[in-house]
């Protein structure tokens, strides 16, 4: 559905990623982690055409992502990027019906089908009671899901998220992991998202990417990415990894900064 | 807190104080005609030395106050939206300025081409903003901060040209000076037919700016996400902006703060979502230079004081009252 092939990409010649390649399937959920600085966003942003790739090439449901017309891919994908500043007098169910924008040409209005979507996507970020509110007197965790319901409402069928939960109180993270997880498999909506809880990530995606300054170290299944050597050298740290109890997945309990993080390396 | 203003309410009321300023306006002058004598003479009905005046100074005036007001106010509010900053006027961005020099260039050196002076103005006008955007483009877009910072340079520059054809054609000045200075005076009939099909046609075109301004407002992750063709949409909003205010130099000259001031106070009654800001704007920006040019030409009747110098003293300390207020 989303494939990123051998993508080189940076701010202005300084090149960030480095030879990047993820191939999703349709209706996967995949986590990008890795440290701060190490790449995450702008991987992001190469995918979504939020900066122009310095070499290789993105595919959409199989198609070169430039020769997509730019109201086409935004039909199919919709990007949230982090720290979104809203116009201050703009209210949350204003906001969220910009989400249809895409599926509508220049001349036509709001009609039923949009406000209902519209509907849909504020109630399933638990802003009805909020619809009213003015995005920019809202808490960061609200504003957040705000922005969110705004990619629900765009419909997309795949949705690109850098750091979602970060804001979020940690029921509303979990909620947010869920709602994700609810679209993923109701709407089929093939999810990428960069996260910074190693056990989140473990538990709600079919594959993790890890990105260490712009190279992808490891991308496969929890099970595959998830262990100690990986672990340490990305961050740094030691942990122990066993089973989740619920969710059969690797669960991952730091112990402490590795010994040799402090004398040596980054 | 749940804002949403009656807005639709505050437009028509800037619209009604508009119409009865019109009235007043028309009637103020070396002779003085009551609002009811005002709207006999406009109806036909009143006499005939109140109708010449009426007719061949004070109407148009008024009209060509109202065009310009309206002009300059879009031009300045389509800028903001391109920029996100509310600083952007034509005046910042050189717009005005680049007008100036070819409409100075005519008036002075080819003073029989006058009725090329809009065009002029225009092609000046799109000099200057295309300098201003060359300057200000980096490799994936143009950013607020870089094209306010080449509208100083490029101001600079046309205002320096300005200068020096002053310098170099001091004895054809007084002509243009009046000009210079954004004085509505002397207008005729003649002057509201030629600028009203040109503005006509620059409304029409800002109404469909409406939803690409909003867009943009949401930032340039957002629109690009929704889309849109960030850059294609600035450079459409921009040449109407400029059109839009060239035309309006080309009869009355350099007339600044029109177009910073008045989307300002909009945004204030109506807020930011351009569906109501650009109507208010349009009402708001026709009364605001209305009333300048009515106190310029009455304060110190019977001297003449340009709507532009009346504008430039109310709008430096409104400038400065929206520094400090932090809005900028
Ligand atoms: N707009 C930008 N201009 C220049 N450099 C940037 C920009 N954004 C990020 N960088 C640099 O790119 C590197 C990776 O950043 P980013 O992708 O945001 O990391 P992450 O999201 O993994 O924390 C960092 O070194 C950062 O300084
Ligand atoms: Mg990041």
């Amino acid at each position: 559905m989303l494939k990123a092939q051998s993508l080189d990409a940076g701010y202005d010649h300084k090149k960030i990623l480095n030879d990047f390649k993820i191939d999703v399937s349709k209706g996967e959920i995949v986590s990008i982690i890795g440290p701060n600085g190490s790449g995450k966003s702008t991987a992001l942003k190469a995918m979504s055409r939020m900066i122009p790739v310095q070499g290789g090439k993105v595919f959409l449901d199989g198609k070169d992502l430039h020769s997509l017309k730019k109201k086409t891919i935004s039909q199919m994908m919709s990007v949230l990027l982090q720290a979104n500043e809203p116009p201050s007098d703009i209210t949350v169910e204003e906001l969220v019906k910009y989400g249809r924008t895409p599926h509508k040409k220049w001349y036509e209005r709001t009609n039923d089908e949009d406000l209902s979507i519209v509907g849909w996507a504020i109630e399933k970020t638990g802003l009805t009671p909020l619809k009213d509110r003015l995005v920019s007197s809202l808490s960061g965790g609200e504003g957040q899901r705000a922005w969110i319901a705004m990619s629900l409402a765009q419909r997309p069928k795949v949705l690109l998220l850098d750091e979602p939960t970060t804001y979020l109180d940690i029921a509303h993270q979990l909620q947010l992991l869920e709602l994700v997880h609810t679209v993923n498999r109701d709407l089929g909506m093939t999810v990428v998202m960069v996260l910074h809880d190693l056990n989140q990530a473990s538990i709600y995606s079919d594959k993790i990417c890890v990105l260490s300054k712009g190279t992808i170290v490891k991308y496969g299944t929890s099970e595959e990415v998830m262990t100690k050597e990986t672990i340490r050298s990305v961050y740094g740290v030691e942990c122990e990894i066993d089973s989740h109890y619920q969710h059969r997945k690797p669960r991952i309990n730091l112990v402490g900064i590795s010994n040799h993080t402090l004398t040596g390396g980054e | 807190m749940k804002v949403k203003p009656k807005t639709g309410f505050r437009i028509g009321a800037i619209l009604i104080f508009l119409l009865i300023f019109m009235i007043l306006s028309i009637g103020m002058g070396s002779v003085h005609l009551s609002p009811m004598e005002t709207i006999r003479t406009i109806f036909g009905s009143g006499q005939e030395m109140s109708e010449t005046i009426v007719w061949d100074l004070r109407i148009p005036r008024v009209l060509i106050a109202i065009l310009v007001g309206i002009n300059l106010a879009i031009s300045g509010a389509l800028l903001q939206a391109v920029m996100r900053n509310p600083l952007a006027d034509p005046g910042l961005t050189g717009v005005s300025s680049g007008a100036a020099v070819t409409v100075l260039f005519i008036l002075l050196l080819f003073p029989g081409f006058g009725k090329y002076i809009p065009l002029a103005a225009v092609v000046g006008g799109l000099v200057a903003v295309t300098l201003v955007y060359a300057l200000a483009w980096k490799k994936n877009g143009i950013s607020p901060i870089r094209i306010i910072l080449s509208g100083i340079a490029v101001n600079a520059v046309f205002g320096g040209i300005t200068g020096l054809l002053s310098i170099l054609y001091s004895d054809r000045l007084p002509s243009a000076l009046q000009w210079l200075n954004g004085s509505l005076s002397a207008k005729g009939l003649g002057d509201v037919s030629l600028l009203f099909p040109y503005s006509l046609i620059g409304w029409i075109a800002a109404l469909f700016c409406i939803r690409p301004a909003n867009i943009l407002n949401l930032g340039e992750n957002v629109a690009v996400n929704l889309g849109e063709n960030t850059n294609r949409i600035r450079i459409a909003l921009s040449l109407i902006a400029v059109y839009l205010a060239a035309i309006s130099v080309s009869i009355v000259g350099l007339l600044g703060f029109v177009g910073l001031i008045v989307p300002h106070m909009s945004r204030f009654l109506v807020g930011s979502n351009y569906r109501r800001l650009l109507p208010m704007s349009m009402v708001l920006g026709a009364l605001v230079l209305l009333v300048a040019d009515t106190i310029g030409r009455s304060l110190f009747s019977p001297l003449d004081i340009p709507a532009g110098i009346v504008m430039a003293m109310v709008g430096g300390p409104y400038f400065l009252y929206l520094m400090r207020a932090g809005d900028i």
